[in-house]
């Protein structure tokens, strides 16, 4: 009988001691995003519904997000996010948008009008160009998000798939 | 290497050698009716040809950039077709030969070459499209750049050609010896070399006749000839150094650090012809096998050349194509099936091969002249773990394929290797572009808050300025009424004048 009496006012006491200091100390948040943000493939494409990778990191540590809503990520994304956070592995939600082969945004310079709205949509920087003069994408920078293809009044950006250099072989 | 497999790579090497061992001499084959230049992604290219252009035998196709690639030349003259980039972001560059190979080169420099610096001469290398022949394809310029004006204490000359397989250097030797001979000499002079090894094989005495006979009439200063052992891999760069130089380069330690710099006979050859003749690098000798109709030749082949070429004529169909030899084997992809500067032994049709899985009886860790474990890294290759690969230093791997031929159960570790490491290069290539991109994200958000605080800021200060200015003028509400007011005051203090004139 005094066994549990113990066992009970244990387990009460760790219980308590245990809320509190979940409410005094709270879990380093800011250290889960960065986590989290590592694993998403920076596209900043927003088609999860935030404005980029860490946005949607923050609110997946918040509880707020689910983490099969990142398309350029794919499975990989999610069995790794699933991995971290200790969740179960779900398919890809093809609400946000569907897994597509790596690209690059290319600007059809003869048809550039020269009005620098893509340059404001493009989450990396990676146009360049003035009013009234071609644009043009530093395709090192690209991520391929597409979030310049709808601005463009004239339609002349185009996605083109992209490819990393293979690597060198050397032999004697 | 232990004893072992020691001898099994030297039966190997024996039986191919007694199939090999006739001369083979250097043969010319007509221009194929298209020359391919594949010309990678990136933005480290500068084609200055345009479709349509006619050109001439030599002309710089692809302009070489500085500590970039050296430049491509046309391996014949016709016309020009450049194809758009493909699916793997590939731009080809194609001539329709016309089969006249007008060769338009510039001035031969000649013994003028005395007189250039190291820089000059490493300008003209990388302008006249120089790389290594050896098989790595280095930029020759980039090599001398590499010894940082330092005077290269061993200029070391490559003509071991290990793997039983490739014959091309062989033949080179034999029928133009005093040209590789004169090409050493300009190399010596282009990386000051206080010293100069010409490595050749201990048993191949033809070899050292015709090399001592072009010494004699042409002499090198401070030259040697050193024999080596002929066992497989001594033709590896770090190996020959340390054999034939007895100067051992440590592993992570690049031979141009301590002084040492090697080049390839062909590569000299290339350089003599250059010198001499003014004449960029846009062919090299190949040695093609044929296994299923035994032919054996030493062609001199210009880059660009297809693979389907070298098989018209006979009954041969292109199934599968093995580059560089029979020990050390890569296997190129079917459309960039090509001849390339690397490609210094083509074989046709290789025979296939039963595979078994790993029984781990360790053969290739004994056998491994990097001391990996060959074992190790393909469970860690499949799937790919990039992080226990580079536990197992992957990247000291030199691919020469003696774990392929002691492995008894006939698995193809070095391709297994080779596509291990084009993955984690892309992977690591991926995780770069990922950085990049978060930070340039981070930046450009920090930039977007900067703007709006900056023009919150100014138009708060606007209306501060505005509201101050209101309150100040609502007392006297304008200056000019101010003017009025203050006329009409003094108007009032005045005393009072008759305005009828007066009377006459």
């Amino acid at each position: 009988m005094s066994g549990i009496v113990v066992v009970t006012a244990l387990a009460l006491a760790i219980g308590a001691l245990l809320g509190i200091a979940s409410k005094w100390f709270p879990s380093n948040t800011e250290s889960i995003v960065e986590k989290i943000d590592e694993l998403l493939p920076q596209t900043q494409c927003a088609q999860c519904g935030y404005p980029g990778c860490r946005p949607y990191a923050m609110a997946i540590a918040r509880g707020d997000a689910e983490i099969n809503q990142c398309p350029p990520g794919g499975e990989q994304t999610i069995s790794d996010l699933a991995n971290l956070l200790g969740r179960k592995v779900v398919a890809l939600n093809t609400e946000f948008g569907e897994q597509k082969p790596p690209a690059l945004a290319y600007i059809i310079e003869e048809d550039c009008i020269g009005c620098t709205l893509c340059i404001h949509a493009c989450p990396v920087d990676a146009i360049i160009g003035s009013a009234k003069l071609m644009h043009t994408i530093l395709i090192d920078h690209c991520t391929g998000c597409e979030l310049c293809l709808p601005p463009c009044p004239v339609d002349c950006i185009e996605m083109r798939p992209s490819a990393l250099p293979p690597a060198s072989t050397a032999t004697s | 290497m232990n004893t072992r497999a020691t001898k099994s790579i030297r039966s190997y090497q024996a039986r191919v050698d007694r199939a090999l061992r006739p001369a083979t001499p250097i043969t010319t084959r007509e221009l194929p009716p298209t020359l391919q230049y594949r010309i990678a992604p990136g933005s480290r290219h500068n084609i200055v040809v345009n479709t349509d252009e006619h050109v001439h035998t030599g002309q710089t196709l692809v302009a070489a950039i500085a500590d970039g690639p050296a430049s491509i030349h046309a391996g014949s003259s016709g016309t020009i077709t450049c194809k758009q980039t493909d699916s793997e972001g590939h731009t080809t560059i194609e001539i329709a030969t016309d089969g006249y190979d007008s060769r338009r080169f510039k001035q031969a420099i000649g013994d003028k070459f005395r007189s250039m610096s190291s820089v000059q001469l490493q300008q003209l290398f990388h302008h006249n499209g120089l790389v290594g022949l050896g098989g790595a394809c280095f930029p020759v310029a980039g090599k001398i750049a590499a010894l940082e004006s330092k005077p290269a204490s061993v200029l070391l000359v490559n003509a071991v050609e290990c793997d039983p397989a490739i014959l091309c250097d062989r033949a080179l030797l034999l029928e133009q010896a005093s040209a590789a001979i004169r090409g050493i000499g300009i190399a010596a002079h282009a990386c000051n070399a206080q010293k100069v090894i010409i490595a050749i094989k201990n048993d191949e005495p033809a070899i050292h006749t015709a090399v001592q006979n072009a010494l004699e009439k042409n002499p090198v200063e401070n030259s040697s000839i050193c024999k080596v052992a002929a066992d497989y891999p001594v033709g590896y760069e770090r190996y020959l150094f340390a054999s034939a130089s007895e100067i051992p380069v440590p592993e992570n330690t690049h031979p141009t650090a301590l002084g040492l710099i090697s080049f390839n006979v062909a590569t000299c050859i290339a350089i003599a012809q250059l010198i001499d003749r003014g004449e960029p690098l846009f062919s090299r000798v190949t040695t093609v096998h044929k296994p299923t109709t035994g032919a054996i030749q030493n062609l001199h082949i210009r880059f660009g050349t297809p693979l389907n070429h070298l098989v018209q004529g006979s009954d041969t169909t292109l199934q599968s194509v093995a580059y560089s030899g029979l020990i050390t084997e890569n296997l190129p992809s079917r459309r960039t099936a090509t001849i390339s500067p690397a490609s210094n032994c083509v074989i046709l049709n290789p025979e296939a091969t039963t595979q078994n899985d790993c029984i781990r009886c360790g053969l290739c860790a004994d056998v491994c002249p990097a001391s990996l474990q060959p074992q190790q890294l393909l469970t860690h290759s499949e799937p790919l773990d990039a992080k226990q690969l580079a536990r197992h230093q992957l990247d000291r791997c030199i691919e020469c394929g003696c774990c392929d031929t002691v492995c008894p159960s006939g698995i193809p570790l070095t391709r297994t290797f080779q596509q291990a490491m084009q993955a984690i290069h892309q992977q690591t290539l991926q995780i770069q572009a990922a950085e990049r991109a978060k930070q340039r994200f981070a930046a450009r958000q920090n930039r977007l808050e900067r703007q709006s605080a900056e023009s919150q800021a100014k138009l708060a200060r606007k209306q501060a300025a505005l509201t101050q200015r209101t309150k100040q003028s609502t007392p006297s509400a304008d200056p000019r009424k101010q003017l009025l007011e203050s006329a009409l005051r003094r108007r009032s203090k005045k005393p009072k004048t008759d305005n009828t004139p007066p009377p006459p």
